[in-house]
């Protein structure tokens, strides 16, 4: 399932702030057309690892390797979706999803046209001059995943995008992530609290320990693709979910402990 | 009677009954002849002020004060709200003054503003620009300092540059809280403006107003006033409606 080429290369990556480590010497590559999900405990460091590798915040040593370059700053080969609400109000589905070609220059046709393209693979047809005031946090979310996958980044990664939204929605919007994904291909690094959603996506889950945030192991998920979510009755799926869990509960009760300090 | 109407119904029936009360209190001999005139007499006076032409030039006189004092108080508020938002240092220094400024009457500074400008109308503009400044500038820097931050985020991840950030991140996420700070500024400039008329002057709302009262002409007293009434609550009419339209950047 592993390709030969490695997207992202993260080497001995530590994370320091005064007074706390967030990451220390984290190690961990993603390959080509891999989709790869990170677990761990509330305060552990995975948003924190994310915004380094997108170049949104620098990193205290260690090294960060987009196909080969070096990652100083936020790169145009990668893309990433927050959480939170992230479109811009004022602009509408079209507008929003353009945001990125049209900070880069592209021409105003160029922009309509692959935008259009955007609107049809994550199914939001007919909600082209919507605001997001008009849109489900659902379909809000959709026109984000437009909007980072429109720039056609190397590498997507994903800072728990569904959190807010309830399970069943998750769960679609999962199926149509995993099929979007699988059509064009790309590379996924993805953050989530949520073990059902980490085995439901992923090729691999790499579990991640209470602050200061190391890996402390990685579960393959071999369930055969192309996926849907039929899978979540599977025996298996409950065997790998509760595989997951039995890591990460000792360290998200020491996490829970150290929160409580 | 539907949900529409019923309000609307309520709000007229409010008025006659005030209407009402009005005359019953002027006929009877409980306050001094004259301090309330029958409405008849208010409405043909009114008239009497549009449809001369009367209240136009001083209509107009007010306006250009409070129009030139607004200018100035948008130009000086936006940029000082700016600065403040953007630099949390400078905000500490200044935001304290400027909240206890902004809660004290500026009419105390209209002596100030006489000696330096004169009697005419630059001592009224004056007076609305000290009288806008405040909301404006106290928005503006609220807007600035509060910039949702994933939005920022945002442009820095698809490689916006930093002019490109201000001109379509924060000033489209400024532009509501700004433009509600407008809202207040041309209401408190406009009066900053009849204030210094009422005192001082020799033109204006203000003035007409103060003038029929040291004549004793009531009637044309009140009719003034009803006219700059209405006249105020067709600027600020006029600026919901604007502001209605401005819906989809709100957050």
């Amino acid at each position: 399932m592993r390709s030969a080429s490695p997207i992202l290369e993260i080497s001995n990556l530590s994370k320091e702030y005064p007074g706390t480590t967030a990451i220390e010497n984290t190690s961990f590559d993603v390959c080509s057309h891999e989709f790869v999900s990170i677990i761990g405990p509330s305060g552990c460091g995975k948003s924190t690892l994310l915004e380094i590798v997108a170049g949104l915040i620098p990193k205290t040593s260690g090294d960060v390797f987009i196909k080969g370059q070096a990652v100083r700053n936020t790169h145009a080969s990668i893309g990433i979706i927050f959480q939170e609400e992230s479109i811009f109000p004022w602009r509408t589905t079209l507008e929003n999803i353009e945001f990125g070609l049209q900070m880069r220059g592209v021409s105003k046709n160029k922009r309509r046209k692959k935008a259009d393209e955007m609107i049809e693979l994550v199914g939001l047809h007919g909600f082209e001059n919507r605001y997001p005031g008009e849109l489900s946090g659902g379909m809000r979310q959709r026109v984000a995943i437009a909007r980072a996958l429109v720039m056609e980044p190397e590498l997507l990664l994903m800072d728990e995008p569904f959190g807010a939204l309830d399970e069943q929605t998750r769960i679609i919007l999962g199926e149509e992530l995993l099929r979007i994904q699988q059509e064009i291909g790309q590379t996924i690094l993805f953050v989530t609290h949520n073990i059902n959603e980490a085995v439901q996506l992923s090729d691999r889950v790499v579990v991640m320990t209470a602050r200061p945030g190391k890996i402390k192991a990685t579960v393959d998920i071999d369930f055969e693709r192309p996926r849907t979510s039929e899978i979540i009755a599977s025996e298996k799926f409950g065997r790998l979910v509760g595989q997951i869990w039995m890591l990460l509960r000792e360290e998200s009760l020491k996490g829970f402990k150290l929160g409580k300090q | 009677m539907n949900r529409m109407t019923r309000p609307l119904l309520v709000q007229i029936g409010t008025v006659l009954f005030f209407m009402l009360i009005w005359e019953v209190i002027g006929k009877s001999k409980l306050l001094f002849e004259g301090i309330v005139p029958s409405i008849f007499e208010i409405m043909k006076a009114a008239w009497i002020q549009v449809s001369t032409g009367f209240i136009f030039p001083h209509l107009l006189v007010t306006v250009y004060e409070a129009s030139a004092g607004f200018a100035f108080a948008l130009f000086f508020g936006v940029t000082v709200g700016l600065l403040l938002g953007a630099d949390p240092f400078l905000r500490k220094i200044f935001e304290p003054p400027i909240l206890y400024f902004a809660a004290t009457p500026k009419i105390i500074l209209y002596p100030i503003f006489l000696m330096i400008f004169g009697a005419k109308f630059e001592s009224k503009m004056a007076m609305a620009a000290v009288s806008g400044f405040f909301p404006i500038v106290i928005n503006t820097a609220i807007a600035a300092a509060n910039v949702n931050r994933i939005f920022i985020k945002v442009a820095k991840s698809v490689g916006a540059s930093n002019f490109q950030t201000f001109t379509r991140v924060y000033m489209p996420s400024m532009l509501l809280p700004i433009f509600t700070g407008m809202r207040l500024g041309i209401g408190v400039s406009l009066v900053g403006a009849i204030l210094g008329e009422l005192k001082v002057s020799n033109a204006g709302l203000g003035f007409i107003i103060i003038q029929a009262f040291n004549y004793f002409r009531i009637p044309e007293m009140y009719a003034s006033i009803l006219l700059t009434f209405f006249f105020a609550a067709m600027v600020n009419l006029a600026m919901t409606l604007v502001l209605v339209r401005m819906r989809r950047f709100a957050q």
